[in-house]
């Protein structure tokens, strides 16, 4: 049960991640604002979260039925831990020049965004625990 | 964690800008010192600093960190002070190559570059204890 509880806040706990590590990303812009050759750096937060759900959708078909405890299990369920790897690896792009106005618009919108997640994650669990509650 | 890496990450701009600051301080109030090398009197240099990149371990983003402080290369001015103790036989005297404008201006730079970084500082502080929140 708690394993599909768990599912359920799949989509909430990636989308929750790439925020932070977006404003990670843009929180290094501005800092260097001012340094030399400096190449600001940043995400296509879609593209990610996309190719992320589809993963996941493909691994939890894997999810194969143990009938027999000397089965081993697949493990199916987390891409998060490597996931900063792949998306270093393909998704993030880099512009010569930093706009530091561009930057902090784009740092404020995104710490509201990440508060707005976990707006959305609380409200989900006050659902879950009203259908508990009855 | 990232949102603890940004700590450091505002935390390396700040010194990094606070260091800026200082050498723009020290340049504007020596703008018109000699400097005593080798037993002769220069004319004080203005100095500069030079910010480099210092990405983290295993990671793409990363802070900032002073490399080095280097001499200005704009030539000395020269003028006409016969009183001067570094004037030569003719009565020309080369002063420093302190440029009291762009100084100031490069130093208030410097100052609100600190404080978008200090906002940063807070916006993340605000979003971790956001974060402690959930569930409850």
């Amino acid at each position: 049960m708690l394993n599909k509880l768990n599912k359920e806040f799949n989509f909430n706990r990636y989308a929750l991640n790439l925020r932070a590590y977006r404003q990670e990303l843009l929180a290094s812009n501005i800092a260097n604002s001012d340094t030399p050759n400096y190449k600001s750096l940043d995400i296509n937060f879609s593209k990610i979260l996309q190719s992320l759900l589809k993963q996941n959708y493909r691994n939890n078909k894997n999810d194969l039925t143990i009938t027999s405890n000397k089965h081993i299990s697949i493990s199916n369920d987390d891409i998060s831990d490597n996931y900063h790897k792949i998306i270093e690896k393909n998704y993030i792009f880099s512009d010569n020049k930093v706009n530091v106005d561009a930057e902090k618009i784009n740092f404020v919108n995104n710490s509201l965004l990440y508060q707005m997640e976990i707006a959305f994650i609380n409200n989900k669990f006050k659902t879950f625990m009203s259908v508990l509650k009855g | 964690m990232s949102l603890f890496k940004i700590f450091d990450i505002a935390g390396s701009a700040m010194s990094a800008q606070s260091q800026k600051m200082q050498v723009h301080a020290s340049n504007l109030a020596n703008s018109d010192s000699l400097v005593n090398k080798n037993g002769k009197l220069y004319p004080y240099i203005s100095k500069r600093v030079v910010l480099q990149f210092d990405n983290f371990k295993g990671s793409k983003s990363g802070g900032v960190k002073v490399k080095e402080i280097v001499e200005d290369k704009m030539p000395c001015r020269v003028i006409y002070d016969p009183n001067s103790p570094i004037a030569n036989s003719k009565g020309f005297a080369k002063t420093s190559n302190v440029n009291i404008v762009s100084e100031t201006i490069s130093a208030i730079s410097a100052s609100r570059n600190y404080q978008a970084n200090l906002e940063i500082l807070n916006t993340i502080k605000f979003m971790i204890m956001k974060t402690l929140t959930i569930g409850q």
